[in-house]
């Protein structure tokens, strides 16, 4: 090849360390599954508009024809942040993946998600044997 | 035929105005917003003179359910903390997906976001829709957005349009994608001329753009149940039982019952 021109691209541009939320948000969601033998799993539906992406994190019941609940969702364009989470206390700013990391722990550990799972498990087991 | 209330009752103590209406319009499906009523004395005060509602629980605190069919017809398909959906499932008529929401208010939510809210509302209606294999679907919501705004109207929204014979075409195609229509009788109901209230719900604001009456509160209808929808099928209350909803002023008596007004809708399957 002719070098009519320098290379100018970095070495090191192929090498990323940027997760995108959607990788954030599936790992977050794939812990559930195990921890509740598969009664309750956590799934991520990605939907794009235009240039803005939705992230959606949703607990869903197996056993209970595949039942559904919204916990939050993500918005963020193409470039990732500033990303916008809505959560139940409101839309929150996320400006960088460690915020998203923060925030993904605040409501996974939130006393409101484990109400909804436990509700979930306790509607797929049924009632205690006694 | 079945008849539905929504009602926003902004977290007031009206048991006894909800159970005259309910009694007095034969209605079959409540759906409260901002219910701060136990739904266990509720369900008492509503089967004191006639038995036969029930409380029909879900995850989404924000929406209570109570219907006069058996609570097991009303079965949950999917949640958040601002939308409950059922499958009402009732023996000899066909199933009917029923959407409650209450969308966030523009006092916490940007208008951007607020469109955002519909887009997912839509999202999950349509997930809903594609599972129950049919679209015969119905939403009864405080929106928190009018009609005419971009979340409702927008084919990537809600996509509810102001005639039934716009919403009979069925879906629009916007740039290779489908989009089914709702229908939204709400528009109806804007302005005085006619005898029902100017909308749903009164804000003044010390703001250039000002609506005055909005109409929060929606029923929208998608084409599959218009056949059973007559005209006159969605009603704004502005009374019950002889009192007045509306204050002397003609805004939504804020003390005496809630700050939006309930709508009833009656529609065959």
């Amino acid at each position: 090849m002719a070098e009519n021109i320098p290379d100018f691209w970095p070495e090191d541009i192929g090498a990323t360390t940027v997760v995108t939320p959607l990788s954030l948000m599936k790992e977050a969601a794939s812990y559930l599954g195990p921890k509740t033998k598969q009664l309750v799993k956590a799934e991520v539906r990605t939907n794009a508009t235009g240039d803005s992406f939705q992230q959606s994190f949703l607990l869903v019941a197996p056993g209970l024809n595949n039942y559904q609940y919204l916990l939050f969702y993500l918005q963020h364009p193409i470039t990732l942040y500033p990303a916008t989470l809505v959560w139940q206390s409101g839309p929150a700013l996320i400006m960088s993946q460690e915020q998203l990391v923060e925030k993904l722990k605040e409501i996974i550990g939130s006393e409101q998600t484990k109400k909804i799972v436990q509700a979930l498990l306790a509607q797929v087991s049924g009632p205690a044997e006694t | 035929m079945p008849t539905f209330l929504f009602w926003n009752i902004n977290g007031k103590q009206i048991d006894e105005l909800i159970v005259s209406l309910a009694l007095t319009e034969n209605v079959d499906v409540i759906v409260l917003a901002e219910c701060g009523l136990d739904p266990n004395d509720f369900v008492i005060a509503l089967n004191r003179t006639r038995l036969g509602y029930e409380y029909a629980p879900g995850l989404c605190e924000r929406l209570r359910f109570f219907t006069r069919f058996d609570n097991t017809y009303l079965g949950l398909t999917a949640e958040s903390d601002r939308v409950s959906i059922r499958r009402l499932m009732l023996p000899g008529r066909d199933e009917l997906l029923l959407v409650a929401a209450h969308l966030p208010s523009k006092m916490h939510f940007s208008g951007a976001s607020q469109i955002f809210q519909c887009v997912e509302l839509r999202t999950m209606i349509e997930e809903q829709e594609t599972k129950a294999g049919h679209r015969r679907t119905i939403v009864l919501a405080d929106l928190n957005v009018n009609p005419f705004e971009e979340g409702v109207v927008a084919a990537g929204g809600l996509h509810a349009v102001t005639t039934r014979a716009v919403a009979s075409r069925g879906q629009r195609v916007v740039q290779g994608t489908s989009y089914p229509f709702f229908y939204n009788p709400m528009w109806h109901y804007f302005g005085d001329r006619h005898e029902s209230a100017p909308g749903t719900y009164y804000y003044e604001k010390a703001e250039s753009l000002n609506y005055y009456w909005n109409i929060f509160d929606q029923i929208l209808l998608r084409p599959d149940v218009l056949h059973g929808f007559r005209n006159d099928g969605v009603r704004v209350i502005t009374q019950i039982d002889g009192q007045p909803l509306l204050d002397n002023s003609g805004k939504p008596d804020v003390e005496g019952a809630s700050d939006h007004l309930p709508l009833l809708l009656t529609l065959h399957f």
